[in-house]
């Protein structure tokens, strides 16, 4: 078995990704077996003994280990797996040539070519057979395989390890679901514990997520997009007898079938024009990555890329689709953390990153821009927001859109690096936030907070380490990452200067980071207790979610770190994953390459930038710190919802409302009318009056012939014999 | 003695079929549309037996033609009567407009 492994090491992400099915399976089938038993509970025999056996507490959170224990193995696996990658063939590399990508022949790579790591998956048609004109050989067969790089690697142990730590938060969060009966706390209604439901599709959506991040071609990717994005509809609508809950749900599910249709029409471009799903071979038709003659048009391929992107922005909750994001917090605290913060939404971002040279410089811009908007909103809105996990969702819209920028603007490296660093961080606030929602029996307003440190210290202490990690503190994870995005943007400026203020929005919002993480740890920990009931019931968490907050913590910090640790470039992942060198197209037909121009003339002044950035990052927390430690009096007198531009998240739910739900609820309405009787008692209208008419007609016809048909023979034998007179008549006037 | 030509018959039968057709159309009465009946079967029968004196080729025929209608006229009689008497014993009336019963 372990010569199977060491002939393929990319087979070992292809177990690691199936490894959580065994739980998946085991708990579906034991919930199965539990609701056919039910009605034999009181039944003496073997159904009556079966869901006496099931239907314990001991065997949901048997499930519930068995799914920490996998996810445990899967970590271990990927960790493996990505030190014997660096070891192997990074690090003897490290120092010498950039390693190019693409290279699908590359040995040193796990990918499909090298390892055989591909099976077909639909066959059709017989042989591959040469097209003539299109001078490439039809495909035969849609395959299924892996394509293992060393963003992969990071990306699956960022999973795996993100993971393990919200499953093992999860036994104490969602203790409440282990009884039989359990109480809502929004509904306070009575109902069944789902506490097996919770794991099974946690670990429904690991596999989902674990398949797309190893996935080698568009449509491989598509599936699990699909399963991924349902997966979440699921689980922001958990706690479905919730209304908003369920509405929430929607939202999200709509949105990303808004992004899905772009993803389908750039598979359906990929296809047609170049016969394949690979995304490696994708990449070496475009003209940047040496294709002489490329088989697809400029436009084209701009629309592939744009195609691309629209999915990602569905699922990155990116400008125009975010609206869902903060909505879809409806469901339970981890999945927020796991799902709409570190890794499903970060799919999108990752889905850029792989598919990186597909991306014409045009489409490129349009990434900049979209994530530029994207995280002005989010970082202006999460401002004002008053509930403690919408502040970090619109926390989280701004980081994404961080990334996206970062990708757009040529910052590849920047921009997958910080999806890292920001999944541990952000899973961390996270947790932690469900962690003081957890200890504030589910209270989440701002408002009814503070002082709580006193109260919850590992809770309070761990997630200032995350507040301080995403504004950008020095030496902690997110300062490295940020930085190498802001020196990415400020290239990206120079270069093209008419495009300077995609390297201003990023510092300016720094700032803004800052003032409402530094804003949301005050308000909740800080000062005094405004909500005297809440406080004196506060407690702190179990161990079981406070360790899953220390280790994050730790990964927190020090994921970034490299040496010199005082150089944001030096960090060792960056380095990493820069080192992969995947050139943007942007200028790929300039010699002079004006970015590279660029990178080295910031760098004599990169000491400047990180002042700017610091002191922007220092302004922020400043203003927090006189609003919400200083002056905590005026916060009671502001004890209202959020309000008018910020507090509405600019509009963007009204004017879709206005503009998109209105319509065709209207358009609906109005069609219906031509269906539907005008009151109860009215006749119908339209189509429907006239098909009815004809029946009415026909009715009435046949009501007044009745009167005639009356079984009087006189009657019949009257009109006989009129009929023959009148015939006779006819008759001799006729032949006169 | 006058001889009548084959016409003055047929005139006479349609003359008598239009009585019976009338009597037909006009009686409530059950016996009166019996009778009615019978007329348009007499004039059927005068044109027979007209046909028979005053067409060659049609003498024998004519006759057993008009002896047979006479007995289908019995016969038909007999059966319409006993109807009649039936309906009579159960709506003490020969009205045909009161036999409704099977009427939907």
């Amino acid at each position: 078995m372990l010569e199977f492994f060491a002939e393929h090491p990319g087979r070992l992400y292809v177990a690691a990704t199936l490894l959580p099915l065994v739980p998946a399976v085991l708990i579906l089938l034991i919930g199965t077996v539990r609701n056919l038993t039910r009605p034999y509970a009181d039944v003496p025999g073997i159904a009556g003994w079966l869901y006496a056996r099931l239907n314990h507490p001991r065997v949901e959170l048997a499930g519930a280990w068995l799914s920490i224990g996998v996810m445990g193995l899967v970590s271990f696996i990927a960790v493996y797996g990505f030190t014997t990658l660096l070891y192997e063939h990074y690090l003897p590399r490290l120092s010498g040539e950039p390693i190019a990508p693409w290279n699908l022949d590359d040995t040193r790579l796990w990918n499909v070519n090298a390892d055989g790591g591909q099976i077909d998956w639909i066959r059709f048609g017989s042989t591959p057979v040469p097209d003539a004109e299109l001078d490439i050989i039809k495909a035969h067969s849609i395959h299924l395989g892996y394509w293992i790089e060393i963003d992969t690697t990071v990306m699956f142990a960022m999973v795996a390890v993100v993971g393990t730590m919200i499953y093992v938060f999860s036994l104490g969060y969602m203790r409440n679901e282990l009884k039989s009966t359990t109480i809502d706390e929004t509904l306070q209604h009575a109902r069944r514990g789902r506490f097996g439901r919770f794991y099974l599709y946690l670990n429904l959506f690991v596999i989902a997520m674990f398949n797309l991040i190893i996935a080698d071609n568009l449509l491989q990717v598509f599936i699990s997009w699909e399963l991924v994005g349902v997966c979440s509809y699921f689980l922001i609508s958990y706690y479905y007898e919730r209304r908003e809950a369920g509405w929430a749900a929607n939202k999200a599910f709509i949105a990303n079938r808004i992004g899905d249709v772009g993803f389908l029409i750039a598979i359906a471009i990929s296809w047609s024009t170049c016969n394949t799903f690979m995304i490696g071979a994708l990449g070496a038709e475009m003209p940047w990555h040496g294709a002489l003659e490329p088989l697809f048009s400029p436009t084209m391929r701009t629309l592939l890329g744009l195609g691309l992107f629209l999915g990602c922005v569905g699922k990155s909750a990116q400008f125009p689709l975010q609206v869902w994001l903060p909505d879809a917090m409806a469901g339970p605290t981890p999945v927020s953390a796991l799902i709409h913060a570190a890794t499903m939404v970060a799919a999108g971002v990752y889905l850029v990153a792989r598919c990186y040279p597909l991306f014409t410089p045009d489409a490129l811009l349009v990434i900049a821009y979209t994530g530029c908007i994207t995280l002005l909103i989010g970082g202006t809105v999460a401002c004002v927001q008053t509930d403690i996990k919408k502040v970090l969702a619109y926390s989280t819209v701004s980081q994404l859109g961080y990334m996206m920028l970062a990708l757009g603007v040529g910052g590849w490296a920047a921009g997958v690096f910080h999806l890292l660093t920001h999944a541990f961080f952000k899973a961390l606030l996270f947790l932690g936030a469900g962690s003081v929602i957890h200890g504030l029996h589910h209270e989440q307003d701002l408002r009814k907070m503070g002082g709580l440190r006193r109260k919850m210290p590992v809770t309070a202490w761990t997630m200032f380490i995350g507040v301080l990690a995403i504004s950008g503190f020095p030496l902690l994870s997110g300062w490295y990452s940020k930085e190498a995005i802001l020196t990415a943007a400020a290239t990206f400026g120079v270069a093209a200067p008419s495009h300077v203020v995609l390297a201003v929005v990023p510092f300016l919002v720094a700032g803004l980071t800052a003032f409402y993480m530094f804003r949301l740890w005050f308000l909740t920990f800080a000062g005094e207790p405004r909500d005297r009931h809440v406080y004196d019931h506060a407690h702190e968490s179990p161990l079981v979610m406070t360790i899953p907050l220390i280790i994050l913590a730790m990964f927190s910090i020090a994921v970034g770190w490299g040496w010199p640790a005082w150089e944001p470039e030096a960090s060792f992942l960056y380095e990493l994953l820069n080192h992969q060198h995947w050139p943007s197209s942007h200028f790929w037909d300039d010699p002079q390459d004006p970015l590279l121009n660029a990178a080295t003339l910031l760098h004599e002044y990169h000491l400047l930038l990180e002042l700017i950035a610091g002191a922007i990052g220092l302004f922020g927390f400043a203003v927090a710190y006189w609003r919400y430690v200083l002056r905590t009096p005026r916060f009671h007198a502001t004890n209202t919802e959020p309000r008018g531009f910020l507090g509405q998240a600019w509009y963007f739910d009204a004017v879709y409302d206005a503009c998109l739900r209105k319509p065709t609820q209207n358009l609906a309405v109005f069609t219906a009318a031509f269906d539907k009787q005008s009151s109860d008692h009215g006749a119908p209208r339209s189509l429907d009056g006239l098909l009815n008419g004809i029946g009415q007609l026909a009715a009435n016809t046949g009501r007044g012939l009745r009167g005639i048909q009356n079984g009087q023979v006189r009657g019949y034998v009257t009109i006989l014999g009129l009929t023959v007179v009148g015939l006779l008549g006819m008759l001799a006037v006729l032949t006169r | 003695m006058v001889e009548f030509g084959f016409p003055a018959f047929l005139v006479l039968s349609a003359f008598l079929f239009a009585c019976g057709l009338t009597c037909l159309a006009t009686k409530r009465n059950a016996i009166g549309i019996l009778m009615g009946v019978e007329l348009i079967l007499n004039a059927a029968n005068l044109n027979f037996v007209a046909a028979a004196r005053f067409v060659p080729t049609f003498r024998l025929e004519g006759q057993v033609f008009a002896v047979l209608v006479i007995v289908l006229a019995a016969a038909e009689a007999a059966v319409a009567l006993a109807i009649f008497l039936n309906f009579y014993n159960n709506h003490a009336t020969v009205n045909v407009e009161n036999a409704t019963d099977l009427k939907g």
